[in-house]
């Protein structure tokens, strides 16, 4: 062997910095919180997220449940249309009341915002699990595996989603809608998300540390589990954040076409299918659940867009 | 017998639309215990599908024939199971690139010590030792501290220095180099060599070095092995092989590596 010259230290010095891997949850958290957009959308999910867990509480605050009807707060000779400006709001009603049988619409929209998250965050859930799962299984495995799935999901894509939710839920027995509601929406939602997990899985398999983990003898489980998974989290993260508000809008959209929750249940979507013969008399009954409504699902999103931007940015990193 | 790895008549065929295509033809060579083997090519002459073989790593369809014996062990045939457990563990390997074979998700500690855990078990605390150990054997500085870092946090040297780290932490007795200073600049280079071989001269470990530079197989190797498009082409000690190269292809890749003597061409 050739002797090789004494060479110089020459690599460079220790990097400082934090240790933390290229994105983590705390720089997220930290940058969104100095963001005033941001930060407000991240304040208002709050306050719509406490409303729904705390629901029975405030109704208690607020002295009306979501099914009382006040008939003194409503002019029967009028055709129910609520006493007072704007809808009826005053003090015993701070959103105003229902037309014609004078339910209290913050009660309504407190108990609708349960539906609203419950629902969306299950279906997010479900979504998640089957497009992460089936994603990863396609893009990892490959072959025919690959193909019965990639199918399944071109058919699913390709299938007119609305019409098919409507028929469904419209001809099964509405003995527990939320429940069929969140699966319905997720065997159509799955594959959007399963797509992109397995093109992702697809690239990282192949990428050297892959090979290299099992050239150290790492198990098929072990290479799924502790390699692949974890470099996945960024998009996980980013494509169910952006999918709630989907969500909502499709659980409001069933709803206000009448196949989503049943009454008495409170819904926004519902609500807001109610109003439409009346807003012409009282456009307050449609502009509440409307911007509530709104609100959510722009929140949700511009948080999801601030979060995929992070990621994005740490991965370039 | 006292080689520790023969590789005898070994073939790789892929089955492709036009029929099967042979990848690595009637190979045959044996590395001995603290010998390095340099494995010299150009790209697609199946270098690194050797290795793959050996490792039992081919992509799904590729058939393998021949022998492949490690301690008088057959490796080629043996079951998944039985050959995670040879992975790492008695031959381990070592990538071109540091950065894309390290996960940039975990810490470099994490990434070493579940590696000894996996084939050596123990706890969790005493593979941490053996991760701090196997840094500071590979020249990082302050490893203590350095062994809960992430990939990102290291140079290029250092990455190459991890993984070799991680390749020698259950003491292999083969190692299996796939061009792994190709990535690195020149000096960062000639470290790298030099510690492979200072590591090698302790723990006594055999190694096949795979690239296609001649220049840094004439500083590590004493054997060489030259194979183009699947055929071994020539076999021998180094310095028969490049003072005296029989094939003609050998001496078309010596002639085309630039001398400090050469004739400027015109």
């Amino acid at each position: 062997m050739t002797t090789s010259p004494t060479l110089v230290e020459v690599e460079e010095a220790v990097p400082s910095g934090p240790l933390a891997p290229p994105t983590s949850g705390k720089r997220v958290v930290t940058t969104i919180t100095r963001d005033k957009g941001a930060l407000a959308c991240l304040v208002f999910l709050a306050i719509v997220v406490l409303m729904a867990v705390a629901a029975p509480l405030i109704t208690k605050l607020s002295g009306w449940g979501p099914y009382q009807f006040d008939s003194a707060a409503i002019n029967s000779d009028l055709g129910g249309v609520p006493h007072g400006s704007l809808g009826g709001i005053s003090g015993s009603h701070w959103f105003g009341v229902e037309p014609q049988n004078g339910r209290d619409l913050f009660a309504r929209i407190v108990y609708g915002a349960r539906v609203s998250i419950t629902i969306s965050l299950s279906a997010t859930l479900l979504t998640g699990i089957l497009g992460v799962v089936l994603g990863m299984l396609a893009g990892f495995y490959r072959g025919w595996v690959d193909q019965v799935i990639s199918r399944l999901m071109d058919f699913l894509m390709a299938f007119p989603a609305l019409i098919f939710m409507i028929a469904i839920l419209s001809s099964l027995p509405s003995g527990n809608r939320p429940v069929l509601l969140v699966v319905v929406i997720s065997v159509f939602g799955w594959p959007y998300l399963a797509r992109v997990i397995r093109g992702q899985t697809m690239t990282l398999a192949n990428r050297e540390f892959v090979e290299a983990a099992r050239a150290s003898g790492a198990k098929d489980t072990q290479v799924v589990f502790r390699e692949i998974l974890p470099n996945l989290r960024g998009s996980i993260v980013v494509m169910t954040t952006l999918a709630i508000p989907g969500f909502i809008g499709t659980e409001a959209g069933l709803s206000f076409l009448g196949v989503g929750v049943s009454p008495p249940t409170a819904s926004w979507g519902q609500m807001i299918a109610s109003s439409v013969s009346w807003y012409s008399v009282d456009p307050m009954f449609f502009a509440i659940p409307g911007a509530f409504l709104f609100l959510t699902v722009l929140s949700l999103t511009v948080l999801g867009d601030k979060i995929r931007t992070l990621i994005d940015q740490g991965e370039a990193a | 017998m006292s080689d520790l790895f023969i590789v005898d008549d070994l073939t790789v065929t892929f089955p492709t639309s036009r029929g099967p295509v042979e990848v690595v033809k009637n190979l045959s060579f044996t590395v001995g215990r603290d010998d390095t083997l340099g494995i010299v090519g150009e790209s697609g002459s199946g270098k690194s599908m050797t290795a793959l073989a050996v490792l039992g790593l081919l992509p799904r369809g590729a058939q393998t024939s021949g022998s492949v014996r490690l301690d008088g062990t057959e490796l080629l045939g043996k079951s998944e199971r039985d050959l995670r457990a040879v992975r790492g563990n008695a031959i381990s390997m070592v990538f071109q690139d540091p950065l894309s074979s390290l996960n940039p998700y975990y810490t470099v500690g994490l990434q070493i010590s579940e590696m000894y855990q996996t084939h050596q078990g123990g706890s969790r605390r005493a593979a941490k030792q053996v991760a701090i150990e196997a840094l500071e054997r590979v020249g990082i500085p302050d490893p203590e501290r350095r062994v809960d870092h992430y990939p990102h946090q290291f140079s290029g040297g250092q990455r190459q220095r991890v993984m070799i780290a991680m390749a020698l932490c259950c003491s292999p007795s083969l190692l299996i180099a796939d061009e792994p200073t190709t990535a690195l600049d020149v000096t960062v280079q000639a470290q790298i060599l030099e510690l492979l071989a200072e590591l090698q001269s302790t723990t006594g470990t055999g190694m096949i070095f795979i690239t296609h530079d001649l220049a840094v197989i004439s500083s590590i190797a004493q054997r060489v092995l030259v194979m183009r498009e699947g055929d071994p082409v020539e076999y021998g000690t180094a310095e028969q092989v490049f003072s005296d190269p029989q094939h003609e292809y050998t001496r078309m890749l010596l002639d085309a590596v630039p001398r400090i003597d050469d004739e400027v061409p015109a």
